[in-house]
């Protein structure tokens, strides 16, 4: 009885031990085969941008349909938005990959992945560092690592200026909204764009704010002196102006109002360090 | 008529299922996909596109809209209202309140939409039943619980999905519901969920007819109103719980397949409870067919187009026909 116990544990070690090697063989194994995936599937902006920078537009071959930049993504077939996908259109086009950079409509993915498409799923961390493992990744995925480097060593070093040049120089209170009204949509303190105003060398008057919404009266009261917009869907930069000049109680602020491309700040991708720069050269227009 | 009407519809449903297979977003023609169900054709994408994608999901929506139907049909007995509908007593809102909560915990990689939904709904269907249970005027009591339980669990997920602007989306969509990614398992469980439901209430039709007469003409019938009552909701509740837990609410489907059917067979539940079921499964196949198709790229919410399907046909129906509820 004892020496079977004793056996049986020494063969059960012994087995065990030897997974290890056995493992790592076949993950590097399995690494080195499959390397650059032909046809892509992008269901996020930030993604498709990547794929282009990375000069891998070519392995593209559907998108979402909020993935509008470069114009070359126009070209591409969509299949939907990434909370009405259409699974048979995704898989017509017979992808080998899919990525994407938020969480889909919950089944949805797992279903692509049954049909034996692999599915790379992102989840990056709100911040540069984030933004950078996220290209990251995504060049690994497409074989473009090097070229992937390159990009994050570009982005770092504009981010590094720029945050150079804000810790000199003055700090202009800015107030930055995606949406205004009643239902309004600001960078309060918990959002990335929050944190990127800061970088740029603004004094964000919502940062204590939570949750994209900030009260009216606190904004009147702090009177920012930059006011950012994004132009609402479906309108000009001009009409959006417009509108927020004609509307109460926005338009008893006195600051200076600029307008900036939504898509390139908010998404966490190539363009992340440009929209920093483009942040700080508008929090700094009024000197 | 009846039995007309019956083959009528089994009929329409059928060759629609056939047409439906035919048609997609991807370019099978109607050669090749016969073919491919025949067995030959070679495998590879658009084998499974037939078999995986469009063939669960027509079956599920077959299945879904009969069982909504079906169970339209007991609500409206059961709570003598025809206003009701299966989503009454909370399964949708407890199902749409269920996966919220999942969302704002982050529990829901980890248990998943259709088990947040499931809990959510039945839980909530209980609690209204223990809240209005041998209460006098008991229907009343019911209609009114289930609707103000409803009410608080849409603020309630309201206010959720305001904390949680990212989620707003993912929750909306969900709630619209889709067949999107039906599978053959959620077939089976939910065929199994109906036939469950089906055959003990297809002969319960006589209870049903007499639970739609007031209180106390039933009691003096002898029958035992509450139990009754709760025998044939917990597994309409239930079944319909299931097929939200997987696809979302598809709302009017339940409203509407009961008070057609009585239109066209008069309401006595011997023959309105069959039609009911294949008006709900044609008119969710329809539905669902449709919201694959109509766009160029990704789909449309099946619940929008039930609601703009349905709601024509039945106001017209409505002018056309006389109507008689009980």
């Amino acid at each position: 009885m004892r020496n079977t116990t004793t056996r049986n544990r020494i063969f059960l070690t012994v087995m065990l031990i030897l997974l290890v090697p056995t493992l790592l063989f076949s993950m590097a194994h399995v690494e080195k085969e499959g390397k650059a995936p032909d046809r892509v599937v992008s269901l996020s902006p930030n993604v498709t941008e990547t794929i282009f920078a990375l000069g891998k537009g070519e392995t593209l071959i559907g998108r979402s349909d909020y993935c509008n930049y470069p114009e070359e993504a126009l070209a591409l077939p969509s299949v939907g938005t990434l909370y009405n996908p259409s699974l048979e259109k995704m898989l017509s086009l017979e992808p080998t990959l899919v990525i994407s950079s938020a969480f889909s409509g919950d089944q949805f993915l797992a279903a692509v992945e049954k049909a034996g498409i692999e599915v790379l799923q992102l989840d990056a961390q709100e911040t540069f560092n984030g933004t950078y493992d996220l290209i990251r990744s995504i060049a690994d995925a497409v074989d473009a690592d090097e070229r992937g480097e390159l990009l994050i060593l570009s982005m770092q070093n504009t981010v590094r200026e720029i945050a150079i040049k804000a810790q000199t120089g003055s700090r202009p209170t800015v107030y930055m909204a995606l949406d205004f009204g009643s239902f309004d949509s600001a960078a309060t303190g918990d959002t990335f764009l929050s944190e990127m105003i800061e970088m740029a060398g603004g004094d964000n008057v919502a940062k204590d704010g939570l949750h994209w919404t900030y009260s009216k009266e606190m904004l009147l009261f702090h009177d920012p002196e930059i006011i950012l917009l994004a132009p609402r869907w479906g309108e000009s930069a001009e009409e959006t102006v417009a509108a927020f000049k004609n509307t109460k109680p926005y338009s008893d602020l006195g600051g200076r109002i600029l307008t900036f491309d939504a898509d390139m700040i908010s998404r966490q991708g190539p363009r992340s360090a440009e929209a920093l720069k483009l942040l700080y050269n508008l929090v700094h227009s009024g000197e | 008529m009846r039995r007309t009407l019956n083959s009528i519809l089994i009929t329409l449903t059928l060759l629609l299922a056939l047409a439906a297979l035919t048609l997609g977003p991807s370019d099978i023609t109607v050669g090749e996909t016969l073919s491919i169900l025949l067995g030959k054709g070679d495998s590879g994408s658009r084998h499974y596109i037939i078999w995986q994608l469009r063939l669960p999901r027509i079956l599920a929506s077959m299945l879904t809209g009969a069982v909504l139907g079906f169970s339209g049909a007991i609500f409206q007995a059961a709570l003598r209202n025809p206003m009701a509908d299966p989503f009454i007593l909370g399964v949708s809102s407890g199902a749409s309140f269920g996966v919220a909560i999942a969302l704002a915990l982050g529990l829901s990689s980890l248990i998943g939409f259709p088990v947040a939904a499931l809990i959510g709904s039945v839980a909530t269907t209980l609690a209204i039943l223990a809240l209005s249970f041998k209460r006098k005027g008991a229907t009343t009591t019911l209609l009114l619980t289930g609707v103000a339980i409803n009410y608080i669990l849409s603020a309630a997920m309201t206010l959720l999905m305001v904390m949680n602007r990212e989620q707003y989306q993912r929750i909306l969509y969900w709630s619209l519901g889709s067949f999107s990614t039906a599978t053959y398992s959620q077939v089976v469980v939910i065929a199994g969920a109906a036939l469950l439901l089906f055959i003990p209430l297809s002969s319960a039709h006589k209870s049903l007819d007499m639970l739609l007469l007031d209180e106390s003409t039933s009691q003096a019938l002898g029958l035992s109103v509450s139990a009754v009552r709760l025998a044939v909701l917990l597994p309409a509740s239930i079944a319909t719980a299931i097929c939200v837990s997987y696809f979302g609410v598809i709302g009017f489907i339940g409203l509407m397949a009961p008070h057609v059917s009585r239109l066209l067979v008069g309401p006595k539940h011997k023959h309105l409870l069959l039609p009911s079921a294949l008006f709900g499964s044609l008119l969710m196949l329809g539905s669902d067919t449709l919201a694959r198709i109509l766009l160029e790229s990704g789909e449309l919410p099946v619940g929008v187009i039930t609601s703009l399907l349905g709601v024509p046909l039945f106001i017209y129906l409505l002018r056309k026909g006389r109507y008689r509820y009980g």
